[in-house]
């Protein structure tokens, strides 16, 4: 039926019926669902067993309570929360605060004043959002800051990492990046992108967003890139504490006794990781995002015996389950593995820098550019745009910027200016060029100046002779070339691997 | 064989319409938004069904009482969502405008020649029915996303419409007024249901993609 086996079917993918009978009313019993279903139990009995959740600021257990709130004692950024909610519903991020009033900023741009939030958490207290339908209790909770690594990735909002466990075996997993459309919540029903993860290496696979309209539901689109400007590949993302963000899942499913539970971790860019919330019923699109079947991973980690440390669990999942062999290959050549576009940080040399401080005679930020970078193995020599060699500090390239945008029909041409250059530079009389090229293209020959700049690209920074040229129109005003890559492996399935150090 | 007396039609067909909805959900895959507003509407529809006699204007009248009650009800609750009034006010205030839309729907059958209908103690029971699915549905669209919400709203009355068909099938009736022991064989079937766990129809759409790219 549609082309597929019905027994292969069967084999791999966890359905909701199976998860439901098989596994959840086997396995967590109502008694520990708690420790799940309430958030403020789970904050509780992690807390005791020292694993680090968001700070909690303050319980409102009635709607007498919300009359004595100090709006004024607030911090400018926070979150509420249902105790009992499901599915992120009710669940209001305050980003900021605006300047002299009780007002604060959400995800979306839009602002709630006092007796905004008031009505909101008395619609929590009546029940509103909670798993029930029965009264609730509403809390203010720390706003995690992002990590630098998983930042860009996310629209305006905190991603998070559910992480299926499964007796005490972390077997699948998933990144869940908060859009525009989701107005800044990780919710993959809202709009949000998930995204797998490689138990393994923790590194991102596969990225799923929701259909546009679905009469049947729950269905997604792979998607390549972020939906919001700017456009990152999910491809390739190295998540951050991979080890610990495991280890703590684990330890979180232990602690709440419940057989297969979805854990959610956020990382905090100073605290690291940190767990969200359990959930005792997880979802199942987690296996779209990884195009891979909870069922065949649950029947692999079921002929394992009971280990007795979290660190055993978690290393035969990632050897089960690892699919990615980066950090073993990176380990054994010695070089970093990277994409075919990456994004490099350029900063000026220190005789470039010495100039810009000779020439302005006074104070002098350093310049620093991020820019998208091409690794070309078809180059042999790097190249750089002018615009962005200028906005370096290179400014001597202003003065020639005539020569080395001119197009020479001849060889001899280009080669009699080149010298002229040439000479120049043996002069002296450049403090930052340190070299003339003649370049032949396909609309004729061009002289291109040589400079010397830093590039960070991943953990590496040196020093790179660029070719400067004008690549205004072109996609990449950065190129790396053969000769420069020779700390590198290169993966050309792969774009945006390495993040800035 | 008679195990019992005449029992109403009405009353033999409670479990098999909850027995429909939980077929829909566990085997195919459709959710219905809970088990009540599918049985208030599939009744509904079996009362217009018992006054009328004709099963297309008895959908007429149905599905006409379904969009001014709950539609008006739904759009109530849409448009006092900013007012700052408490949760069980704003259902009071969604009764309210979903009956004066209903009693507008009446006044304008009551001056058909249709207008003897409106006096039936039937007619007025299954308004009331229709009624009563309001808090239910109208509590769908802030519990859930739009998509999920047109999605369970289809599902639920499109799942009481095959209800309410089932359950004024005239043969359906004639066989389950006599021969009660068919209640034994929902059972059996509400059992396998109970115990389904293979995967929904829809699933398979759903993750199909993962065994294709597999390959």
């Amino acid at each position: 039926m549609f082309g597929i086996s019905l027994t292969e079917f069967s084999r791999k993918i966890l359905g909701l019926n199976l998860r439901n009978i098989t596994f959840i009313r086997r396995l967590n019993p109502n008694k520990y669902k708690k420790y799940a279903d309430d958030k403020l139990l789970t904050k509780r009995v992690l807390g005791k067993k020292k694993i680090k959740t968001p700070e909690l600021y303050k319980i409102i257990r009635s709607k007498e309570q919300i009359s004595y709130i100090n709006w004024g004692a607030l911090p400018k950024s926070f979150v509420i929360k249902p105790n009992r909610g499901t599915h992120g519903s009710g669940i209001i991020v305050f980003y900021g605060k605006k300047k002299g009033k009780l007002e604060w900023i959400m995800p979306n741009m839009e602002t709630m004043n006092v007796e905004a939030i008031k009505q909101h958490i008395g619609d929590i207290i009546d029940g509103k959002y909670s798993i029930d339908g029965k009264q609730d209790v509403a809390f203010f909770e720390e706003r995690v800051s992002n990590h630098q690594v998983l930042r860009p990735y996310a629209y305006r909002g905190i991603p998070d990492i559910r992480v299926i466990v499964y007796n005490s075996f972390p077997i699948m997993a998933e990144l869940r990046l908060p859009t525009r459309e989701s107005r800044g919540t990780a919710n993959l029903h809202a709009g949000g992108i998930g995204v797998g993860i490689d138990i393994g290496s923790g590194v991102t696979t596969t990225a799923i967003h929701r259909k546009g309209f679905d009469l049947i539901g729950d269905r997604y689109d792979l998607i390549e890139e972020t939906l919001d400007e700017p456009r990152m590949t999910l491809r390739g993302i190295k998540i951050p504490y991979w080890e610990k963000v495991l280890e703590l899942s684990v330890r979180s499913q232990q602690i709440s006794k419940l057989g297969l539970v979805g854990v959610d971790v956020v990382i905090d860019k100073e605290k690291g990781p940190m767990i969200l919330e359990l959930n005792a019923r997880p979802g199942l699109a987690i296996q779209l995002a990884n195009q891979e079947g909870l069922l065949e991973r649950i029947t692999q980690v079921q002929r394992f015996k009971k280990s007795k440390t979290v660190e055993k669990y978690v290393a035969i999942a990632r050897n089960l389950f690892g699919g990615e062999i980066e950090e073993q290959v990176e380990n054994l050549t010695g070089r970093e593995i990277i994409g075919l576009i990456e994004r490099v940080t350029l900063t000026p040399t220190p005789a470039v820098l010495e100039d810009l401080i000779k020439r302005k005679k006074k104070g002098v930020v350093p310049p620093k550019e991020t820019a998208k970078c091409k690794v070309d193995t078809g180059a042999l020599k790097s190249a750089i745009d002018y615009n962005l060699a200028v906005a370096l500090g290179y400014s001597e390239l202003i003065a020639i910027q005539h020569v080395i945008t001119k197009r020479y029909h001849s060889l001899e041409e280009a080669h009699t200016v080149r010298e002229e250059y040439d000479q120049k530079v043996a002069k002296k009389e450049f403090a930052t060029i340190r070299d003339f090229v003649v370049v032949k293209s396909t609309n004729g020959y061009t002289v291109r100046a040589v400079i010397e700049a830093q590039i960070t690209l991943g953990s590496v920074t040196k020093t790179y002779k660029l070719n400067v040229s004008d690549r205004s129109d072109l996609l990449y005003p950065v190129i790396i070339g053969r000769n420069d890559l020779r700390e590198f492996l290169i993966d050309p399935t792969r774009v945006f691997t390495m993040r800035q150090q | 064989m008679v195990l019992l007396p005449d029992v109403p039609a009405i009353v033999l067909n409670l479990p098999i319409i909850l027995t429909i909805i939980a077929v829909s959900r566990y085997v195919i895959g459709f959710k219905a938004w809970k088990n009540y507003p599918v049985l208030a509407l599939s009744l509904a529809y079996y009362l217009f069904f018992q006054l009328l006699e004709s099963t297309w204007v008895a959908l007429l009248f149905w599905a006409l009482f379904v969009i001014i009650i709950i539609g008006s009800a739904i759009t109530t609750r849409f448009l006092i969502r900013r007012l700052k009034i408490n949760y069980y006010a704003r259902i009071a205030v969604m009764y309210l405008i979903a009956t004066i839309a209903a009693l507008f729907a009446i006044a304008v059958i009551g001056n058909t020649s249709l207008g003897t209908l409106v006096t039936d103690p039937l007619f007025g029971i299954a308004i009331f029915l229709v009624g009563t699915a309001i808090d239910e549905l109208a509590t769908l669209l802030f519990k859930k996303d739009l998509q999920e919400f047109l999605r369970r709203l289809i599902s639920t009355v499109g799942i009481s419409l095959l209800s309410g068909l089932i359950i004024t099938w005239a043969w359906w009736n004639g066989v389950i007024t006599v021969h009660h022991e068919i209640l034994v064989v929902v059972l059996i079937a509400d059992l396998i249901v109970a115990f389904w766990t293979a995967i929904r129809f829809t699933e398979l759409i759903r993750f199909s993609s993962i065994i294709k790219n597999q390959r």
